[in-house]
Formats: C-alpha cells, sequence, structure tokens
C-alpha cells in the first residue's frame, strides 16, 4: 500500500454513488499518507450490530471492492477497520469496542471508555460529509481537547487538499437532547 | 421585552416554515435571555417577516441597501450608535464571539458557526490561525448557548462547526 495507489484509486472511484466505498477510498487515503494507522469505517447506515446489518449485496460488492484493489482490511459483526500492515498487527486489534480499541484508533479518541452511558456530546471531523473522525464525549473532555481537534482538522485539511482541491472539511461538534 | 413572551412567541410560530421567522424567533429568545443586546438577521422576504414582527412587538431596525434586519435589546443598545459601515466596530457591537470582526474580510478564509436546529445564530469568516486561538472561547459561547436554549426546548439541537470556506 502506498500514496500512489490510494491516489490512483481515489481518482477512479471518486465519483461512486456507493458511500461506503466512497468513505473507505478517503480512509484508504489518510492511511497511505502516514497520518493513521488503522481506521474504523462508520458505514453510515450501520444498525446496532455494525456491518453485519448490512444486506448481503451491500457487504458483498464492499468486499469485492476491497479485495480488488488489495486494500488490508478487517471484519468483524461490529466493523470493517482498514489498516496499515507496516504499522499495525491485526492479531494485537481489541475487539471489544471499548476505551482499548479507542486508544488503537489513534490519539483523536481521547475519550474513548468502556462506558459511554455518560458521553452525551459528539465530536466529528468529516470530509466531504464523511465522517473521517468521530466519538462520543463529556462535554469536559470536549472542553479540554478543542484546540487539539481544531489541530487535527487543520492538518486533515492539508493532507486532503493535495489529493483533491476541491475537498471540503468540517470540524463539528454537538450535543444531543436529552 | 421579557423572556415569558418570548418563549410565547416560540411556541407559537416553532413550527413555522418560514426560516427567517424560525431564526428570528431564536435570535429573539437569545436577546431576552440576556445572553446578547443585539443580532443580525439577512432577510429576503419582507412583507411576511415584517407583519410578524410588528405583530409579536419584535424591536428591530431594518438596512434595506444592505436586507440587513437588527433585532436588538433598547435598553442595552442604543440603536443610534449602530456602525452603519457594517465593518470591525459593528462586529464588535454584536458580541464577544465575533473575534475576526474586521474592515477587510478578504483574507478570513475560515468560517465558524453556532447554530441551533441548523439555524446559523453566531457567524463569521476567521483567519485559521484566529480560530486556533479562540476555538476553547467558542467552545464555552457554544455550550453557554445550548444551556440558554435547552430552557426553551429540551428538543433543540445546537452545533458548533468550522470549515474553510472561500
Amino acid at each position: 500500500m502506498d500514496i500512489k495507489n490510494s491516489k490512483e484509486i481515489y481518482n477512479k472511484y471518486k465519483n461512486t454513488k456507493n458511500s461506503h466505498i466512497y468513505e473507505i477510498i478517503l480512509q484508504l487515503y489518510l492511511i497511505s499518507s502516514g497520518y493513521r494507522d488503522i481506521a474504523l469505517v462508520y458505514l453510515q447506515d450501520l444498525g446496532k450490530s455494525g456491518f453485519s446489518d448490512l444486506s448481503k449485496s451491500t457487504s458483498e460488492k464492499i468486499i469485492k471492492f476491497l479485495k480488488k484493489n488489495n486494500i488490508p482490511f478487517y471484519i468483524n459483526k461490529s466493523f470493517l477497520i482498514l489498516y496499515n500492515p507496516n504499522k499495525f498487527n491485526i492479531d494485537k486489534l481489541n475487539k471489544s469496542a471499548g476505551k482499548k480499541f479507542g486508544k488503537q484508533l489513534g490519539y483523536f479518541y481521547n475519550c474513548a471508555s468502556n462506558d459511554f452511558s455518560k458521553n452525551h456530546y459528539r465530536v466529528v471531523i468529516s470530509v466531504n460529509q464523511v465522517e473521517i473522525f468521530a466519538q462520543m464525549c463529556k462535554k469536559s473532555m470536549i472542553q479540554k481537547n478543542i484546540s487539539k481537534y481544531y489541530e487535527m482538522y487543520l492538518e486533515i485539511m492539508e493532507i486532503f487538499w493535495k489529493l483533491d482541491k476541491n475537498i471540503f472539511g468540517k470540524l463539528e461538534t454537538y450535543g444531543f437532547p436529552h | 421585552m421579557n423572556i415569558k413572551d418570548t418563549k410565547e412567541i416560540y411556541d407559537k410560530c416553532k413550527n413555522t416554515k418560514n426560516r427567517r421567522i424560525y431564526e428570528i424567533i431564536l435570535q429573539w429568545y437569545l436577546i431576552s435571555s440576556g445572553f446578547r443586546n443585539i443580532a443580525l438577521v439577512c432577510l429576503d422576504d419582507l412583507e411576511e417577516i415584517m407583519k410578524f414582527l410588528g405583530k409579536n412587538k419584535i424591536i428591530y431596525k431594518f438596512f434595506p441597501e444592505k436586507s440587513y434586519l437588527i433585532l436588538f435589546n433598547p435598553k442595552k443598545f442604543n440603536i443610534n450608535n449602530l456602525d452603519k459601515s457594517f465593518g470591525k466596530k459593528f462586529g464588535q457591537q454584536l458580541g464577544c464571539f465575533y473575534y475576526c470582526a474586521t474592515n477587510n474580510v478578504s483574507k478570513n478564509h475560515y468560517r465558524v458557526v453556532i447554530s441551533v436546529n441548523r439555524v446559523e445564530l453566531l457567524a463569521q469568516m476567521c483567519k485559521k490561525d484566529m480560530i486556533a486561538k479562540y476555538i476553547s472561547q467558542y467552545y464555552k459561547i457554544y455550550l453557554e448557548i445550548s444551556e440558554i436554549f435547552k430552557k426553551l426546548d429540551k428538543n433543540l439541537l445546537g452545533k458548533l462547526e468550522t470549515y474553510e470556506g472561500s
């Protein structure tokens, strides 16, 4: 996996109408650029059971796309993971989707917790309406880290603008009404 | 002007399909709550809005050359002192959110917005380093506004967002 290949994949598929594949090519580019070693793909219509909620034809299309383009991936029933095998040992992936897993995903995920019941605020970095980084937090944690999230947003945009100057990125945070 | 009247206006008109009227009642609530003394709304559909403002005794001044509608609290803001060039001084009059107010916005390529139910209540263009400097303050303002709106309607969704928008 190198950045030239991921740019080629992006250029070939950037007009895809399949939002899952679009999300994968953006995350793949971020991994090949060296910005992250592992990415959880937030497939937009996932239900509570994640990847296993997708229709068979949808999940088959995604898997076919990943294999065709030699993209390293891992699936369990809940999620799809893309990773750089030279930087991340997939056998060490924490499958609980808890705090340890969040830490493996990278330093953006500093609100990762085994108990999300008190995390009522969301912070998201999105690119062309695809959520590239997203997590639930306590508002005090967002307050503490908002400068860092903004710095990350700027770094990510610099990386994506090398790929495509028309990419639109956003940092946003909001609470859920109780 | 009191907050009870504003809540009544909100309850009566919250399902309006006119987005400008919806924006006006949210901004008016923020003024009545004491969070801000003056707010800017950009207008397009004059007739219906003027009727709504008059009917609900909302205090305003309209600047037709700019299509700017200014809502204000007459006890806290003297409308005669409004900066009619709508430049840096005007931004400062709008309140503490508007750190990036300038007479020359051509170098301000990033946008920072606090919205409620997709209505932009506080919005400005900035340089990215200015947003980096004030992002904690913007988040604090966002939390304050969210707390104020929770008292009006627990279902309102507030959001802080920033993006490149040149």
